[in-house]
C-alpha cells in the first residue's frame, strides 16, 4: 500500500457531493435508489412504507455525508441506514399485512415495455423471480438481494445488518437453496441446470 | 468433439436474479427524491441573485449608519466630547510611540563607531 493514495472516484464523486455539486448529488441517488428500494421493500413490505424509508434514509445519508469515515464502500453505509431506516419504520407502525404480492412487477409496469412476446416472457420471469425471493422468510430474501443484486461480499453484509459472519454464511446458504428450488417450480425452462 | 459446460447453478442463479429481481421505485418518486435531495443539499450559487444581493447588503448598510448616526444623536454631549478627547489622546500617544520606535530603530542602526562616546579622539 502506497503511503500517498489517489483518490478514488468514489472518493471524489463524495467530495462533489459533500460540497453540494448537483450532479454528483443526482448521481448517487440515481446509482443508489434501486437497490436501497429494493432493501426497503424487503423489510417493510409495502411500496409506500419502502418509499418513505428510502426518502428519509436518502436524507439522513446526505446529511451525515460529511461524517462519513469512508471505512466501508458508500453503497455499504448507505444500505445500512437504509436497513436500520425500515427496521425503525416497522417497529412504529401498526402490524400491516405484507402488500409484497401487489407489488410485484407486473407485464405493464413502469420499467417493463412489453412490444412483443419476448419482453411479455421477460416480465413474466420477473414476476417469478420475485415470488421465489418472496416465498423465502424476510431475513434470508434480504441477504440474497444483498449478495447478489447489491454484489455485497459476506463482510459487508454483516456490517449492513449488524450479524455474525456464520449467521450470514447459513442464510444465504438456506436461502440459495430455498430459492432454487422454488424457480425450479416455477421457471423450469430457465433453470434446468440449477 | 468439445461438450457444451454447463453453468454453474451459482451463476444461473445469479445471472436470474440480477436481471430480475432489482425492484424500482415509481418514476414520479424517485423524480422527487433527486430533487428534494438536490433542494436541500445544493446550495444556490451565490450570483443567483445579484439584485437581492446587492438590495440585502444596502438594507444592512442603512442600517448600520442608521444606528450610528441615532447613537451620536442621542448620546450626552460630555460623552461624545470625552469619547473625541479619549480618540485624540490615544491617537497622540499612538503616534508618539511610532516616532520613538522608528528613532531607536535609526539609533541602533548607527555604526558604534561613529558615536561620540566610543570614539576614543
Amino acid at each position: 500500500m502506497g503511503l500517498f493514495h489517489t483518490p478514488s472516484a468514489e472518493d471524489q464523486l463524495l467530495q462533489q457531493a459533500i460540497q453540494g455539486e448537483r450532479r454528483a448529488l443526482e448521481h448517487l441517488v440515481q446509482t443508489h435508489q434501486a437497490m436501497a428500494y429494493t432493501v426497503a421493500l424487503r423489510v417493510v413490505g409495502n411500496q409506500q412504507d419502502a418509499e418513505e424509508v428510502v426518502q428519509d434514509a436518502f436524507l439522513k445519508a446526505f446529511g451525515a455525508l460529511a461524517q462519513f469515515q469512508r471505512a466501508a464502500k458508500f453503497s455499504t453505509w448507505l444500505y445500512r441506514i437504509v436497513y436500520n431506516t425500515a427496521l425503525t419504520s416497522q417497529r412504529n407502525r401498526p402490524a400491516v399485512t405484507s402488500d409484497l404480492e401487489e407489488s410485484l412487477p407486473s407485464a405493464g409496469s413502469a420499467h417493463q415495455e412489453p412490444s412483443g412476446w419476448e419482453e411479455l416472457a421477460q416480465a413474466d420471469r420477473q414476476k417469478y423471480v420475485a415470488l421465489a425471493l418472496n416465498r423465502l422468510p424476510a431475513d434470508d430474501a434480504l441477504v440474497l438481494t444483498l449478495h447478489y443484486l447489491g454484489e455485497k461480499s459476506i463482510a459487508e453484509i454483516c456490517t449492513i445488518l449488524g450479524k455474525k459472519t456464520s449467521a450470514v454464511k447459513m442464510q444465504l446458504l438456506r436461502g440459495r437453496q430455498q430459492v432454487a428450488q422454488a424457480l425450479r417450480q416455477l421457471l423450469p425452462t430457465e433453470l434446468r441446470n440449477l | 468433439m468439445m461438450s457444451k459446460r454447463p453453468t454453474p447453478p451459482e451463476e444461473a442463479l445469479k445471472t436470474l436474479l440480477q436481471e430480475h429481481g432489482l425492484q424500482y421505485p415509481s418514476a414520479p418518486f424517485s423524480a422527487a427524491l433527486t430533487r428534494l435531495v438536490i433542494a436541500r443539499y445544493s446550495p444556490p450559487p451565490l450570483d443567483a441573485y445579484p439584485a437581492g444581493t446587492w438590495v440585502g447588503k444596502g438594507i444592512l448598510w442603512g442600517l448600520a449608519g442608521t444606528l450610528l448616526l441615532l447613537l451620536v444623536v442621542f448620546t450626552s454631549p460630555t460623552l461624545l466630547l470625552s469619547a473625541a478627547g479619549l480618540s485624540v489622546g490615544a491617537l497622540g500617544v499612538g503616534l508618539g510611540a511610532l516616532i520613538w520606535l522608528l528613532r531607536q530603530v535609526d539609533a541602533t542602526q548607527q555604526p558604534a563607531t561613529l558615536r561620540a562616546e566610543n570614539n576614543p579622539l
